[in-house]
């Protein structure tokens, strides 16, 4: 079986500034992999990249066994900052739907098969209440649900989000938690988080980003590895200790 | 004579109200994509560049019509190129095209003998002295943003509400953005008769604008921007035939005052279920 994510040399070049340098990652399909490390250090640059959103200076990269930019309709992405504004008239529904483009059998309109996949994400994400709900009348937890589920209306094989419980509170990070946990079990999951005890709980391994990636097994990240990535001590919260 | 006599009695009342009629159809399909795109500024700089290629119609001999029609797409197509070439910083270039394609027009006016006239209905456009041709053509442009909004809607929904993941779906993102802007474009020709091409901003942007604050979905935004233009057009054409006011003035008025209550009656209704 192929590797979900294969990169070799990876670099990223923005403005001038290597934000990414010699990376090399390989996610066998089926894995969790959470990806953590500092504000800045390339976490979310990494995933637009490994998506085909930014290109690569140099390096080999390939997603589901091809480049990018030909099979990213197979990918799901839950971004991290929702890029369209709050008060678009739209309802949740129509959200999750934009997931069958690229997807949906006919040219002109969505099917009763693409309803089918939608009603089915709706479910799988616990907000088939607020399919009709207009996009601005949710709370940060629903909305992060939504993207969610409209990610997995795309039928993805492999699913990346980026701090999906940046805004919502710990009980609400542990549903999700829970649910990425459930999606796993039929897709490869990529996690961005700023929660390290929440990721080595869930996530089979991790890597930690700041320009350069180091990959870990979940338990032992030791506090001199954490420091030299975040270029900071950093206390490591043992979450197993009262799991 | 009274707006009613008129009505039955005028041919020229008749062509009017149907170019109302007409007008409120393109500002309603295509209105409320300028205010969910927030592109009502470069809307407003290809109505005035359009007036350029009237400018250089007239004065080479073409039917104006035509000339503001390619005009307009390729105004469109152009600032479309600006601002996604410099994002962030397109406001000056467009500002130039603007202002530059306006006063193009301008001067090339002035070198036609008896054009002035001319010149002021393009400004201000003159809703009395639209001929069968015009509607004709208008119909057809209606036809045409039509058919697009249909074949293409999840399309420019998708492209308006998130680019990002429109792209990562495997939408052509920019080719999408430029039909926009030329549906944008078409729309301004088929406005600039009844209003004129500095007032058309008013009446491609406030009717969807007091729609989205009563509607929760496109289709629903574009339904009530059309109700609220039909409205606009025929209330100022009947309220400034009798006392002889400039009628597309009239309208735009009317369509701020229709504005302008939708969003007062909505701060109403929701402080009143506030308490």
């Amino acid at each position: 079986m192929t590797d979900a994510i294969a990169v070799t040399g990876l670099t990223v070049r923005l403005d001038g500034v290597d934000v990414l340098e010699a990376i090399d990652l390989a996610v066998p399909s089926g894995e969790f992999l959470g990806l953590v490390g500092p504000n800045g250090g390339g976490k979310s640059v990494l995933i637009k990249t490994l998506l085909g959103l930014i290109p690569a200076r140099s390096g080999r990269i390939q997603l589901l066994g091809g480049p990018p930019q030909r099979t990213r309709h197979r990918a799901g992405y839950v971004p991290q900052y929702a890029a369209f504004r709050r008060d678009f008239p739209i309802s949740v529904r129509e959200v999750v739907l934009t997931g069958r483009l690229g997807r949906t059998s006919s040219r002109l309109r969505y099917t009763r098969a693409d309803h089918a996949v939608v009603q089915r994400c709706l479910a799988d994400t616990e907000i088939e209440g607020l399919a009709r709900r207009p996009l601005g009348a949710l709370s940060g937890g629903e909305l992060q649900r939504v993207l969610i589920a409209r990610a997995l209306a795309c039928e993805p094989e492999i699913i990346f989000l980026d701090e999906p419980t940046a805004n919502v509170d710990p009980r609400v990070e542990r549903d999700l938690f829970q649910l990425l946990r459930d999606l796993n079990r039929r897709m490869t999951v990529v996690v961005v988080s700023h929660d390290l005890a929440f990721v080595t709980d869930y996530a089979q391994r991790v890597a930690c980003l700041n320009r350069r990636l180091a990959c870990h097994s979940t338990v032992p990240l030791s506090g001199d590895q954490l420091a030299e990535l975040y270029g900071h001590p950093v206390r490591a919260i043992d979450h197993h200790s009262h799991a | 004579m009274n707006v009613l006599d008129a009505l039955v009695n005028q041919a020229f009342f008749q062509k009017a109200l149907l170019a109302g009629v007409l007008a409120s159809i393109g500002c309603g399909l295509v209105g409320p994509y300028v205010v969910v795109k927030r592109i009502g500024y470069l809307a407003g700089g290809i109505a005035h560049a359009v007036l350029g290629a009237v400018g250089v119609a007239l004065y080479v001999g073409v039917d104006p019509l035509a000339g503001a029609l390619v005009g307009a797409v390729v105004m469109a197509l152009i600032v479309g190129w600006v601002s996604q070439r410099l994002r962030g910083q397109e406001d000056m270039v467009i500002a130039a095209l603007w202002a530059g394609g306006m006063a193009t027009g301008v001067v090339l006016m002035a070198q036609i003998p008896g054009y002035q006239v001319s010149l002021k209905s393009y400004l201000f456009g003159n809703i009395l002295l639209v001929t069968a041709n015009d509607l004709r053509l208008m119909a057809a442009l209606d036809g045409v943003l039509g058919l697009l909004v249909m074949a293409f809607y999840r399309q420019f929904m998708a492209v308006c509400f998130d680019e990002e993941f429109a792209r990562l779906r495997g939408l052509r993102v920019t080719a999408f953005y430029f039909l926009l802007l030329c549906l944008v474009a078409l729309t301004i020709v088929l406005l600039i008769q009844v209003v004129g091409l500095i007032l058309v901003i008013a009446l491609l942007s406030l009717p969807a604008a007091a729609a989205s604050v009563w509607t929760r979905s496109l289709a629903g935004m574009m339904v009530v921007a059309t109700l609220v233009g039909l409205t606009a057009n025929v209330g100022g054409l009947a309220l400034a035939y009798e006392p002889d006011l400039p009628v597309g003035s009239v309208i735009v008025l009317v369509t701020v005052a229709l504005y302008a209550a939708a969003v007062g009656l909505r701060r109403l209704y929701d402080w009143d279920l506030a308490r």
